[in-house]
């Protein structure tokens, strides 16, 4: 109280006494304490200064002051009766902060980043994106079922991935579709997994498919595979390098009968009424069991595991018919018509059974690639073998069941140069990856829902990182509150609440204003870029986010310290004077960012301008505004005044030397984290996501934390320079009581902010024609989907018109 | 004068209240101009009129704030609520009946004034 003025000539021991007596019932509220306290200070002053103008003599002044103002023991006793109430309530509020505010702000924000995206992170680490999701087919695990589980994995308990898969069978060995997926994961290539595969196991497991499932083409197939295989060796020699490559190859029977074993399965097979792989009805199933998509993490998996469907069957049908094809050959250059001719049919009902079970694009593209094969390589044989009109029929079939891949392929020609490009700029991350081999025509406005979802997603993982921006400050307000709590040098730091009014002005100027004026900015002006990818303008929408949050946490903390800053000056606690350079630079920069992203509309531009205020603000911030901030609060002082700024902060050594060791600090762990990228783990987006949340703390650690040493050293070396006023008083009590403020806005971010933006995203969703969840559909894309059915329906209607005319029908146009 | 405790103790709260009704005041304030207005008949402990102020401020009738003073020093000034100038006009009819009651019944009419001249 040595600051107030006019107090010099009362006797401070006996205005203490009285101080301490009249307001010692009040001492389990330390700040109504303070507060009446000081108010009676007031009171005596005024006091003293009327008697003196009345004429008082010096010496008299504060026995008559004190007479005037009666006993302190029944001001105390009546004090405590006034404020009994009051103490009651004003406890339970910091009971409330304490125990229910700031556990419940954990509570939240934990909740938020467990739910948040990690696909946000993703966005910027390749413009691929999605690209690198991998092996998350185990994201629905906690919502299945033990049965469904089954159906989903197999038994993981078991070693190999083709004996988990034969589990599931195994439970239903009626069931085609199961049994067939345990055959189609005979395949898997891994560690051991081929091993025990051999012949005569095969076999039996072949013919056990074509007794269980007869009129299926695939088992005879499969084993005319296994066959060829050991019966022959077949070599293409063609030289893909060429503009138009020849076919080169040669054919070498090492087991006649065997082979001969092998093209008799063959002929079994085309005989069929079908050919099934049951991967489409095995996918199907799957994808049923899993809940409707609500955020694009979700979407993401089930592509992934789209993604993951093998189709064994494609590479061994074009390796059988490259083989049936030389073989006709061989056997036509030998002089056995009758046999070459059988042989040189095959291609034809083989290619339109594939066609007929395929529900992927590739699937389509094989049965029509069989058909440009026969197109080229069989009239070639039929001539040689004199048969010319054969040849003519031939080519003709042929090139007709091709025609309408071709005619797919021509028309994509014109676009298929651009439209990677122009996905890039104004689609979505997974249409510029899913849609540029697929996508022929299409509508501006469906790539819309698709962009914002991503947009969405990046701002659900942002605010993620915010309210992990508000959990440091309070964790770092805790440490400042705890240094001082035992501390001689300092009353213990009181919590001081600010009234409702306070508290919704601070949260409503300090988080809602901001929030409201970036929906307004991104979702109405026009000028937030959104019409470009996250992938395009990414680091734009990356450096807004960034500015949202440091805007948010900034005018939240500067709207409480002020408040703070004023009540502990009622309550006579000495306080600094506010550092306003810095605070105006802080607006300044802050102020000139957001300028300089309004009008960026280009990636090269937003990459340079991100780059640019990155490093402004980051070296102001982790260099400058943080430290200073937490060295004034550990040390309780006024640390660095404009003079030893002026002096030392912008020496060249010290700059250097912060840089220097900042830079070493962060080779190993950049260095850790390219080792951690070449290591594919069973979920890595995640995995990724944690080493960039780890890399982005330590660069802010390292900065801060050097930032802080070489401080710490130039204050010891200028201590002539340091502030001599002991303000710890003030900076435990304005820790304490930022507390339960950041611990309100990280609960009003959490209840306001994350159920809109979760809303939002599963909206998008629901109305994105492009992704729609692919349950219905069994593909990875709508697009996709479309240009499967209506290629396999294309090969399907000419196969039939070819029929027709095979039973004299007419011919077709 | 010397005025018996329990009388003048049931009038502090109106006699505040109307005070601060025509300006926020201060504690000390509050006492002096009570002292002016009433030719120092009033000899209020000045200690006393916190317990009063306080609890008159958790009954939500009167807001204290913390402002600049005249003499720079910053005090506590109270200002009337919305619900301090309801009970201030019920309080004013109140005493007004009760002082019309007394009068008529300790002089036979109703000027306190007339009868003690």
């Amino acid at each position: 109280m040595e600051n107030t003025p006019g107090g010099e000539s009362l006797p401070r021991e006996q205005i203490e006494e009285l101080l301490d007596n009249a307001t010692a019932g009040l001492k389990d509220d330390p700040e109504l304490q303070l507060d009446v306290r000081s108010e009676l200070m007031s009171h005596l002053e005024a006091a003293e200064a009327e008697l003196r103008d009345a004429g008082v003599a010096e010496d008299k002044l504060s026995e008559e002051a004190l007479k005037k103002f009666g006993s302190p023991v029944e001001l105390a006793d009546d004090l405590v009766k006034a404020n009994r109430a009051r103490m009651k309530l004003r406890a339970l509020a910091r009971l409330t902060a304490r125990a229910v505010m700031v556990p419940l702000a954990v509570l939240t924000a934990v909740w938020v980043y467990y739910n948040s995206s990690f696909l946000g992170f993703e966005f910027f680490e390749d413009s691929r994106g999605i690209s690198y999701i991998y092996g998350s087919d185990n994201y629905f695990d906690s919502q299945l079922s033990e049965e469904e589980l089954l159906i989903m994995h197999g038994d993981k308990t078991r070693k190999k991935w083709h004996e988990q898969q034969r589990a599931i069978w195994e439970a239903e060995p009626e069931n085609k579709v199961y049994y067939g997926n345990y055959i189609s994961n005979l395949f898997t290539s891994g560690i051991g997994e081929r091993e025990g595969l051999t012949r005569e196991f095969l076999e039996t497991e072949y013919y056990r498919g074509m007794e269980l499932d007869p009129d299926n083409a695939r088992y005879h197939y499969l084993l005319a595979n296994l066959w060829l295989d050991e019966a022959c060796n077949y070599k293409d020699e063609t030289d893909y390098s060429e503009k138009e490559p020849q076919a080169v190859y040669t054919l070498e029977i090492l087991d006649q009968e065997l082979f001969d074993q092998a093209v008799a399965e063959i002929l079994k097979g085309i005989a069929k009424p079908q050919y099934k792989n049951y991967v489409y009805e095995m996918a199907k199933l799957r994808l049923q069991m899993l809940p409707p998509s609500r955020t694009l993490d979700e979407l993401a998996a089930k592509i992934d595991a789209m993604a993951w469907i093998t189709l064994p069957d494609l590479s061994r049908a074009r390796q059988q018919f490259n083989i049936i094809f030389a073989y006709a050959k061989q056997l036509a250059e030998a002089g056995r018509k009758e046999e070459a001719c059988k042989y040189l049919e095959i291609w034809y009902p083989f290619a339109t059974q594939l066609n007929r079970d395929s529900f992927t694009l590739v699937e389509v593209l094989v049965a029509s690639a069989i058909c440009k094969k026969a197109e080229e390589e069989i009239p070639p044989i039929y001539i040689a073998m004199a048969m010319p009109e054969r040849a003519e029929k031939a080519r003709d079939q042929a090139h007709r069941l091709a025609s309408t891949v071709t005619a797919w392929r021509e028309e994509n020609k014109a676009v298929r140069g651009t439209i990677g490009e122009y996905l890039r700029r104004e689609g979505s991350l997974l249409t510029a990856y899913m849609l540029p081999a697929i996508i022929n025509d299409f509508d501006k406005e469906d790539l819309t829902p698709s962009r914002e979802l991503e947009q969405t997603v990046l701002e659900r993982t942002m605010f993620s990182c915010l309210l992990a921006l508000f959990m440091g400050a309070m964790v770092a307000s805790i440490l400042i509150a705890l240094r001082w709590r035992f501390s001689s040098r300092a009353v213990s730091p009181m919590l001081l609440l600010p009234t409702p009014p306070e508290f919704i002005k601070i949260l409503g100027l300090g988080v809602i204003l901001p929030v409201a004026v970036f929906w307004f900015y991104t979702r109405v002006s026009g000028l937030a870029g959104r019409e470009f990818s996250v992938g395009y303008l990414g680091l734009r929408f990356l450096l807004e986010m960034i500015l949202l949050s440091l805007t948010i946490l900034c005018l939240t903390g500067n709207l409480a310290a002020s408040r703070l800053r004023s009540r502990c000056r009622d309550l006579q606690i000495p306080v600094p004077e506010p550092g306003r350079i810095k605070q105006r630079v802080l607006w300044i920069l802050l102020g000139a960012s957001w300028l300089s992203c309004f009008f960026l509309r280009e990636k090269e531009t937003s990459m340079q301008v991100f780059i640019i205020t990155g490093i402004l603000l980051g070296v102001f911030f982790l260099v400058f505004y943080l430290p200073d901030l937490l060295l004034h609060a550990l040390l309780g002082r006024r640390v660095f005044t404009l003079k030893l700024y002026s002096s030392w902060t912008f020496n060249p050594i010290l700059m250097s030397f912060i840089v220097i060791i900042a830079s070493i600090s962060l080779w190993p762990v950049v260095g850790w984290r390219n080792g951690f990228r070449q290591y594919e783990m069973g979920v890595y987006l995640y995995d990724l996501a944690i080493v960039l949340t780890f890399i982005i703390i330590m660069v802010l650690l390292t900065m801060i934390i050097t930032s802080l040493v070489s401080r710490y050293l130039l204050c010891k070396k200028h201590k002539q320079l340091v502030g001599q006023r002991d303000y710890a008083s003030y900076y435990g009590t304005a820790a304490r009581s930022l507390i339960p403020i950041f611990a309100g806005a990280v609960i009003l971010l959490s209840l306001l902010v994350t159920p809109y933006l979760r809303n939002r995203e599963a909206r998008l969703l629901a109305q994105d024609p492009i992704f729609t969840d692919i349950e219905e559909e069994v593909s990875v894309s709508n697009p996709e989907a479309e240009t499967t059915r209506e290629l396999r329906e294309g090969i399907n209607r000419i196969a039939a018109e070819i029929e027709v005319e095979k039973q004299g029908g007419p011919a077709s146009p | 004068m010397d005025f018996n405790s329990d009388l003048t103790r049931s009038m502090v709260e109106p006699i505040i209240l109307k005070l601060v009704s025509e300006r926020p005041m201060y504690g000390y304030e509050i006492i002096k101009v009570v002292n002016e207005r009433t030719n120092n008949a009033f000899q209020w402990k000045e200690g006393t009129i916190y317990p009063c102020l306080h609890r008159m401020e958790g009954t939500k009738v009167i807001r204290g704030e913390w402002r600049d003073g005249p003499t720079g020093r910053q005090r506590r000034y109270y200002a009337i609520t919305r619900k301090g100038r309801a009970l201030l006009k019920d309080k004013a009819v109140e005493w007004s009946a009760f002082a019309l009651a007394v009068n008529t019944l300790l002089f036979g009419n109703s000027s306190a004034t007339g009868a003690l001249a």
